[in-house]
């Protein structure tokens, strides 16, 4: 039961960074960004890589995986998104493109998975890391929990803090609900949206460095993490940056214990993703607002 | 390369151009001209397929009187290729294992298009989009671990329903179903495509305003055209089975429908010959790295490229020709009546750009 | 009196539709201009194209004696061109303080633009930490009104700041708006469908009809066109 409690909130911990970035992706360009679960790939190999020839703990490669994640997602940005948009190419032409992306992404990940395997001598397909365990309150908890939650603490407060708390944020969040009169009031809205998929990005390279420590990793792990983070989105209602997060903690905690519960009645844990999927069919159909109906109009 | 080598790869292109081909028409009607984007292509593609492992051999044993012994999962492959030589002495029973799948898939497709289109008339399209796609990985996940089913990641085994012809005539046979069942898919989007029917699509697609005034008229409409491009997708299916000789529900992916979105995306929405030309470029791209992939040096498998190069060539498309290769001709049905007009219209058009926009 | 904003023969529109078709005006310092007019005639049309929000096919804009008709939106609002449009002038979803903010051109001075918003509209100092969408319309309409005014214009232009207001109120924000000549010593273009009270507190007026332009003159001239005033604008 503890392992399925740790799981599940380093799980959440992870669908918050991403689900985060999906919304703020959503609400600049209006795109469902299906390129986002690689670019926590790109997070994950970018920091294995540097702690292979660095010699360091994966851990303290979370910088080169915050920029590897920020640059990819900016660079799609720039290069197709935001010429996308600016043609009027609609929600499901960008969702269309996006899905392009993700696949140059992923297999150029594949492409430098066999590259990184050859030059340096390790496993990169399959493969998990070795974690540190600590003691917490007489328990003996994975390092990948405190520091999961740590960076997944940090960060989202330091994107509030930008947000609410200064002029780029107030910048961004003008831009965001009404571009042309941020644009006439002197905004230079295409770069505080690049700044925006920066950010979205560098979130979800960070929470790539976290997966190999739980699960099998290779170049479509992040892919596999994109829907559960849809599921998050849509269950905090679309448009809600604190929906997200919420609703990523939501999603998390009732994937691990529902399907824990059910194993207890014999039913395979390998559903588990059925729910997040059933999540986000029934969020729409039946409550689009999801949980942000709970605090706003 | 030998000859039947040859045959062998000319027969698998064709079979696999037929069932991308069948898949982008009903694409094509669906998101290139209704504008719904039914991107749950892969579990309708998967349901055919599905009818085909899970039936041939459980029903070819009953019909040649075999008792299934030990799990499907487990002996699925060794029963296929029991019940196949059956099938090399007795045509009738081939051709019962191929129809019998296409009847049971059918019907089932229809009633889950039918379905499909109660979200369709609730939700913003891309919020239509994403609920498809999880509906398809449901679909695939529930597959994957249903052993039962189509024997979990083991896969099923499949008939060979042409067992009972000789080398060159067996593979010219299934080229010729394919091809009739590929162009014949074709075909039912043309007629739609250039019909007046093709015309309320596009005109639905276009005008959200145009849609509510048809009302009621719009439910039916999407209802029925989600019910047919599922029922294609699920004929491509059987066909892919047959083809393939082996079901593994890992097989439909939301990649396949990516694919086929491709195909109609870089084809051109809208026109008609899009879905040809789309699967077209989509085989010549995959077919054509395989056959090169000895002569290119590069240090990790070459398969990776033609997967970048096809995202690329999309996002290319979509940046610099929206439309696709052959793009939607406006009004195709009206073009005829032009030459008549044109004359007319012409110098009053002319007078009306008079002016000419001097910019913002 | 040296002219502000000279317009001459706009030929205007949204890419095919074409709206305005030679309209000439000019304002000078400290002037106020109504610009009336039957509904769709082309009003908000004309004040978006002299901003650069719409498409312009011929005729040209001067500001400051300077050709604008090419610049991009915010360098016009730098230049000290003030637009108030009608409807989407605010950040709903941000507070008074943070919509403030933004219409300045560098944040250090907040605390001094917020002096002076509590100055000029002392009912906004309360509001400051209010989202703008709790807000009622006339305060709304006073918040987009303190956000072009801290922007230091030379020449406001308003698009109906009084349509959601009822008539008694109207005419007090019309007054007070043409009052701001002499407070800040800014030139104004108001569009007003409350004619008689634009005219009455204006000093030349331009009645605008299916695009094209009926009348530019003083607006006591235009109160005593009795038939123009009674077709067009039912007084
Ligand atoms: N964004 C737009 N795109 C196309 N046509 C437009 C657009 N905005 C306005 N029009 C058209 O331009 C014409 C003039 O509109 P405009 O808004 O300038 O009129 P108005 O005089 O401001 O009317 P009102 O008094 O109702 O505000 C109308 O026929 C309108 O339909
Ligand atoms: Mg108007």
């Amino acid at each position: 039961m503890l392992d399925v409690l740790v799981g599940a909130l380093v799980y959440s911990n992870l669908l918050a960074l991403l689900a985060i970035g999906l919304s703020l992706m959503l609400l600049t360009c209006r795109v469902s960004n299906f390129a986002h679960g690689d670019v926590v790939t790109t997070g994950l190999y970018a920091a294995y890589t540097a702690s292979v020839l660095l010699r360091v703990s994966p851990y303290a490669c979370i910088p080169f995986a915050l920029l590897a994640g920020g640059l990819v997602s900016l660079l799609s940005f720039l290069l197709v998104f935001d010429p996308l948009r600016r043609a009027g190419g609609g929600p499901v032409t960008l969702m269309v493109a996006s899905m392009a992306v993700g696949i140059i992404i992923r297999y150029s990940l594949h492409a430098y998975a066999d590259v990184m395997q050859r030059t340096l001598g390790v496993y990169t397909r399959q493969f998990v890391l070795s974690d540190f365990e600590l003691q917490l309150a007489g328990l003996r908890v994975p390092g990948v929990l405190p520091l999961s939650s740590l960076t997944a603490a940090v960060l989202l407060v330091s994107l509030y803090v930008l947000l609410y708390r200064t002029r780029l944020g107030v910048a961004m969040r003008a831009a965001i609900e009404n571009p042309q009169l941020a644009e006439s009031l002197g905004i230079d809205v295409k770069r505080v949206f690049a700044i925006g998929w920066f950010l979205s990005g560098a979130l979800a390279g960070a929470a790539g460095v976290f997966l190999p420590f739980r699960v099998i990793s290779d170049p479509d792990v992040g892919w596999s993490m994109l829907l559960p983070a849809f599921a998050s989105v849509v269950v905090g209602g679309i448009g809600s940056l604190a929906g997200s997060v919420a609703g990523a903690y939501v999603v998390g905690f009732s994937e691990l214990l529902l399907s824990y519960l059910l194993a207890t009645l014999g039913v395979s844990t390998a559903y588990r993703p059925l729910i997040s999927f059933a999540a986000i069919v029934a969020t729409l159909l039946l409550r689009p607002k999801g949980l942000s109906s709970l605090w706003s109009r | 390369m030998r000859g039947v080598e040859v045959l062998s790869f000319l027969v698998s292109t064709a079979v696999l151009y037929s069932v991308y081909l069948i898949l982008a028409s009903s694409m094509e009607i669906e998101y290139g001209e209704l504008g719904l984007p039914s991107f749950a292509k892969a579990a309708f593609f998967a349901l055919g397929a599905f009818a085909v492992g899970a039936l041939t051999v459980r029903l070819g044993a009953l019909l040649t009187g075999v008792a299934l012994e030990g799990e499907f999962k487990l002996v699925s492959y060794r029963y296929a290729t029991l019940i196949s030589a059956s099938v090399a002495r007795n045509p009738a029973l081939g051709l019962a294992l191929f129809a019998v799948p296409l009847l049971v898939a059918l019907p089932l497709a229809v009633l889950m298009g039918l379905a499909a289109s109660y979200p369709a008339l609730r939700l913003r399209e891309d919020h239509l989009a994403i609920a498809l796609i999880a509906f398809s990985e449901s679909v695939r996940v529930v597959a994957r671990n249903y052993e039962p089913l189509v024997g979990g990641t083991f896969g099923a085994g499949v008939v060979d329903f042409l067992a009972w012809l000789r080398s060159p005539w067996k593979e010219l046979a299934l080229l010729a179903v394919a091809l009739a069942m590929g162009f014949g898919a074709w075909l039912v989007e043309y007629r739609i495509s250039t019909s007046p029917l093709g015309r309320v699509l596009r005109a639905v697609r276009d005008d959200e305003v145009a849609a509510q005034a048809y009302g009621k008229d719009v439910a039916r409409l999407r209802a029925q055209i989600l019910a047919l491009g599922s029922a294609m997708a699920a004929v491509a299916g059987v066909l892919y089975a047959f083809y393939a000789g082996t079901v593994n529900p890992d097989d439909f992916t939301v990649s396949r429908t990516f694919i086929v979105v491709l195909m109609v995306v870089v084809g051109g929405r809208g026109n008609p010959f899009g879905p040809p030309v789309g699967a077209a470029v989509y085989l010549l791209l995959d077919r054509g790295i395989t056959l090169v992939k000895h002569y290119i040096p590069v240090p990790f498998d070459v398969n990776y490229l033609s997967y970048i190069l096809m995202g690329l060539l999309l996002i290319l498309l979509l940046l610099k020709r929206p439309g696709g290769i052959v793009p939607e001709r406006p009004l195709l049905t009206l073009r005829r009546a032009l030459p008549q007009r044109g004359s007319a219209a012409a110098p009053q058009q002319r007078g009306a750009e008079g002016g000419g926009p001097a910019g913002t | 009196m040296s002219l502000l904003l000279e317009v001459r023969g706009l030929h205007a529109g949204y890419g095919k539709i074409k709206v305005l078709s030679g309209v000439s005006l000019t304002v000078g310092e400290r002037e106020v201009l109504a610009v009336v007019g039957p509904n769709g005639s082309g009003k908000s049309t004309l004040l978006k194209a002299i901003f650069g929000l719409c498409t312009v096919y011929s005729g040209s804009v001067l500001f400051k004696g300077v050709d604008i008709t090419g610049l991009p939106p915010h360098k016009r609002s730098l230049m000290g061109l003030g637009y108030l449009p009608q409807v989407g002038n605010t950040f709903e979803g941000l507070t008074v303080r943070e919509n403030l903010l933004l219409a300045l051109h560098d944040g250090s001075k907040l605390e001094e633009g917020i002096g002076k918003v509590a100055e000029l509209m002392p009912e906004l100092g309360g509001l400051l930490d209010r989202r703008v969408r709790t807000l009622s319309g006339g305060e709304r309409q006073m918040v987009a009104l303190a956000m072009v005014l801290l922007r230091n214009p030379s020449l406001v232009m308003f698009d109906e700041p009084t349509a959601a207001l009822a008539p008694r109120v109207a005419r007090r924000v019309i007054e007070r708006i043409a009052a701001l000549r002499d407070e800040l010593g800014v030139s104004v273009i108001l569009v007003e469908q409350n004619a008689r009270a634009a005219l009455e507190a204006s000093d030349r007026a331009l009645l605008l009809v299916s695009g094209q332009p009926r009348f530019f003159g003083g607006s006591s001239e235009l109160l005593g066109e009795r038939d123009l005033v009674k077709t067009y604008l039912g007084l």
